[in-house]
């Protein structure tokens, strides 16, 4: 074997990888168990900012949401103080 | 089947589609996991959390910006960065003293090559290991190892030229790595 071969020989081993049996199953069950929490817990508070931060619409309408009623508070402050 | 009928499934809740996305990236993800950590016991364990991930974030992955397995490889291999950052790193000094020039038809010598060839690589700056193993081991396109580290296509070319030539001068004598 000359260097080149040799070389190519390491880097087909390198490539060569052996992966328990269980393995697809392993993380199929893992995604199942998480789905299952997630159902669980769907009303805690920490899912609920899970779900939040996940979804883009959900944040922007968190963001709106809060402006509308930040601003509501202002005027009605204002209002009062005026009156 | 295409992968984005199986991503939409998967979108839609059909949970089982994502077995399809494991089987075919579960040998490339493990295989780069293990190269890059240096053929760890976990890497199955570090693939795990990489396909968890993968389906908890799957609704952020967009098919615009890049492939589906840039997109994973990039998971994958910020996890093992992580499991890295908690090992010391190897030094080239760290390298077994070289002894004479071998025959390489020798089977003993081969093997101390290939010994050779892993110390040295993963003495290797890690940016510089990266590049390398995904250009050599996984034979992704350069673009796409570009994207997957965030830099761009003249840093990957220049650090994978780099590795081979530190490589090179690290077995000096005893190896010369072919140039392609």
């Amino acid at each position: 074997m000359n260097n080149e071969d040799i070389y190519n020989a390491w880097k087909k081993k390198k490539r060569q990888v052996e992966i328990r049996e269980n393995f697809t199953d392993s993380v199929m069950n893992q995604i199942c168990q998480y789905e299952q929490n997630k159902r669980k817990s769907l009303f805690d508070v920490q899912s609920l900012i899970e779900l939040m931060s996940a979804h883009t619409l959900a944040k922007a309408g968190l963001i709106l949401t809060g402006g509308v009623v930040g601003f509501i508070r202002v005027v009605f402050v204002v209002t009062m103080v005026l009156e | 089947m295409t992968l984005e009928t199986v991503i939409h499934r998967v979108l839609e809740g059909d949970i089982e589609s994502f077995r399809f996305i494991l089987e075919r990236y579960e040998m490339p993800v493990v295989r780069m996991i293990r190269n890059i950590t240096n053929g760890t016991d976990s890497s199955e364990d570090i693939a795990q959390d990489v396909f968890l991930a993968a389906y908890k974030k799957l609704a952020s992955f967009d098919p615009a910006r890049s492939n589906f397995s840039t997109w994973l490889f990039t998971i994958a291999r910020n996890k093992s960065l992580n499991v890295l950052k908690k090992k010391r790193p190897l030094l080239m000094s760290d390298l077994p003293e070289k002894s004479s020039p071998h025959n390489p038809s020798d089977d003993m010598a081969e093997k101390e090559f290939f010994d050779q060839l892993e110390t040295g690589l993963q003495a290797l700056p890690s940016k510089q290991r990266q590049a390398f193993i995904l250009a050599e081991f996984e034979k992704l396109p350069y673009a796409e190892i570009a994207q997957i580290e965030g830099v761009r296509l003249g840093t990957i070319k220049s650090r994978i030229n780099r590795a081979k030539k530190k490589l090179r001068s690290a077995l000096k004598g005893v190896w010369e790595i072919p140039n392609e």
